[in-house]
């Protein structure tokens, strides 16, 4: 009886975790895939090409991973959706919309917190592709700027835009000087998402058994924003102490420009694999 | 009569050039159990997925057509689909999820989910259920899927050789839990086997398959020889 109990109470905890944060175990096949819309969001002010690349190299492994749940081959020879999926009684526009949301949720909320702390340290309606660029000074000195689109009053327009941080903005000196990291941190943030997406799905095939579990996930999920707050937080630190510090901080965005085509010929390479993959698997698919 | 849980007018698949059914017809009314039986390649695997749409047949006209409960097979809604319990090789769960992952899930979109039921089978067969499926032995992972798919309590289940791996003893157990769900909820049960004495224990008819054609389609207590005898002739066994 007290087992029975015990069972119970675990399977509502699970139902409730289930039914109100992800769908279990079809998230598993979905999370990737959250993750590549995620990247694309998070990278669409700027998609250059290795955006692109790190996206489709996420799409490769996403089909990887998930390929030989999704699709099952028969005793006939012929591949297929497995039908657990086919005869779930779901939509399957009612989990795309859901995913969707959730990617549109989590790019709206990093992005309206660090563009929309620019805007408001710098009093202005709107700012895209927010960073942090530097000038050197007649005399020498080497001053952090402020740089982004601006939208013009009419919204239609975008101005570019390049202010030299003045510490003495609405949140007065220790505020705005704290401030700084944000704008400098961006890139870093941006970087390390994109390297602790890489880290997730390169673990989701290594440790596949372990690492497919949706309380797992949640764990690594809260984990990697913990991470990031932990960043920000050091980098606001370390810069609260001294501004000029800034430039240690310049050379890990330096670094990212030699480490995303490394990353990128990797994610090109599981990418043919992914693909190839799923090409052999489709090949004996559908034979009508 | 009630209308058919389950109906199929010929119904013609194509494999390569061989036909793997050939103008196939069946009606399966609401509380029967059907048992499908036929050598390797006679065609129940691929009559199963046609009539849950997880495969199509042949392209109209000469594919024939099929209806799940009024429902054109091809295109299940969801509420049809949560009254369908399907046991097969073909359909796996994920793997990584244990059978209590799959519980929470099914849960959650089964509306009529019966969270005791899963206990009591999951207890009754000492099934590890906070194991992932991958882990458990070939019986074992069987008995969680029963477990889990006769939890949603299904209006109609689909079994696809389902005491594959069983042992005696649970194949027993097995027999008593979809008869009692036939006579308590008024399940509708069509399933495939290879064993010739378990279609006694469940079937109320039986179908037997050959070269994708019906040859015997007999409600069991008007077959006019046993069931092995009528097998053998069919098929031509000495």
């Amino acid at each position: 009886m007290a087992e029975r109990k015990t069972a119970m109470k675990a399977m509502s905890y699970e139902a409730f975790l289930l039914r109100t944060v992800y769908f279990s175990p079809l998230t598993n096949t979905l999370y990737p895939l959250l993750g590549v819309i995620l990247a694309i969001f998070a990278v669409s002010s700027d998609l250059t090409k290795h955006s692109v690349l790190l996206a489709l190299y996420a799409a490769g492994l996403t089909g990887y991973v998930t390929g030989p749940f999704l699709c099952v081959t028969d005793s006939a020879n012929t591949a297929r959706i497995n039908p657990f999926i086919t005869l779930l009684p779901m939509r399957m526009g009612d989990i795309l919309k859901k995913t969707l949301l959730s990617c549109i949720f989590y790019s709206a909320i990093i992005s309206a917190v660090l563009i929309g702390f620019m805007a408001l340290e710098l009093r202005l309606p709107f700012v895209q592709d927010a960073g942090v660029d530097f000038m050197e000074t007649p005399g020498g000195a080497r001053l952090p700027v402020a740089t982004g689109l601006v939208w013009d009053v009419d919204g239609k327009t975008s101005i570019p835009y390049r202010e030299v941080l003045d510490p003495s903005l609405i949140f007065g000196t220790v505020v705005s000087t704290a401030g700084f990291p944000v704008f400098a941190a961006w890139p870093i943030l941006l970087f390390l998402f994109f390297t602790a997406m890489i880290g997730y799905l390169s673990a989701a095939v290594v440790f596949r058994p372990f690492i497919r579990k949706e309380r797992r996930l949640l764990i690594a999920h809260g984990f990697l924003l913990c991470l990031y707050a932990v960043f920000g937080i050091v980098i606001a630190a370390d810069l609260l102490v001294d501004p000029e510090i800034i430039w240690r901080w310049r050379l890990v965005l330096d670094a990212h420009s030699f480490i995303l085509p490394l990353i990128t010929a990797v994610g090109v390479l599981f990418f043919t694999g992914g693909m190839a993959l799923l090409c052999r698997q489709s090949a004996k698919q559908f034979p009508e | 009569m009630d209308s058919p849980v389950i109906e199929a007018r010929k119904l013609t698949r194509t494999y390569d050039n061989k036909k793997a059914l050939l103008s196939f017809d069946i009606s399966v009314y609401p509380g029967e159990s059907v048992a499908l039986l036929g050598a390797n390649g006679a065609g129940k695997t691929t009559l199963i997925n046609i009539l849950l749409g997880i495969i199509n047949p042949d392209s109209p006209p000469d594919g024939g057509e099929s209806f799940v409960m009024g429902c054109v097979s091809s295109s299940l809604t969801p509420s049809i689909k949560s009254r369908i319990g399907l046991i097969s090789a073909d359909a796996r769960p994920a793997p990584w999820a244990s059978a209590m992952d799959l519980a929470a899930f099914y849960s959650s979109i089964y509306s009529g989910w019966d969270a005791g039921w899963f206990v009591r089978c999951s207890e009754e067969w000492e099934i590890d259920t906070k194991k992932r499926l991958q882990l458990l032995s070939k019986g074992q992972r069987r008995l969680a899927e029963i477990a889990l798919v006769t939890s949603i309590k299904p209006k109609l289940l689909v079994l696809d050789e389902p005491f594959d791996g069983l042992d005696a003893v649970n194949r027993i157990g097995i027999h008593r839990l979809f008869r009692q769900m036939q006579r308590e909820s008024g399940a509708t049960i069509l399933y495939t086997t290879h064993v010739l004495e378990e279609v006694g224990k469940l079937a109320d008819r039986v179908v037997i398959m050959r070269n994708g054609m019906k040859v015997v389609d007999c409600a069991m207590d008007a077959l006019p020889q046993s069931l092995e005898q009528v097998f053998r002739t069919h098929y031509r066994i000495e």
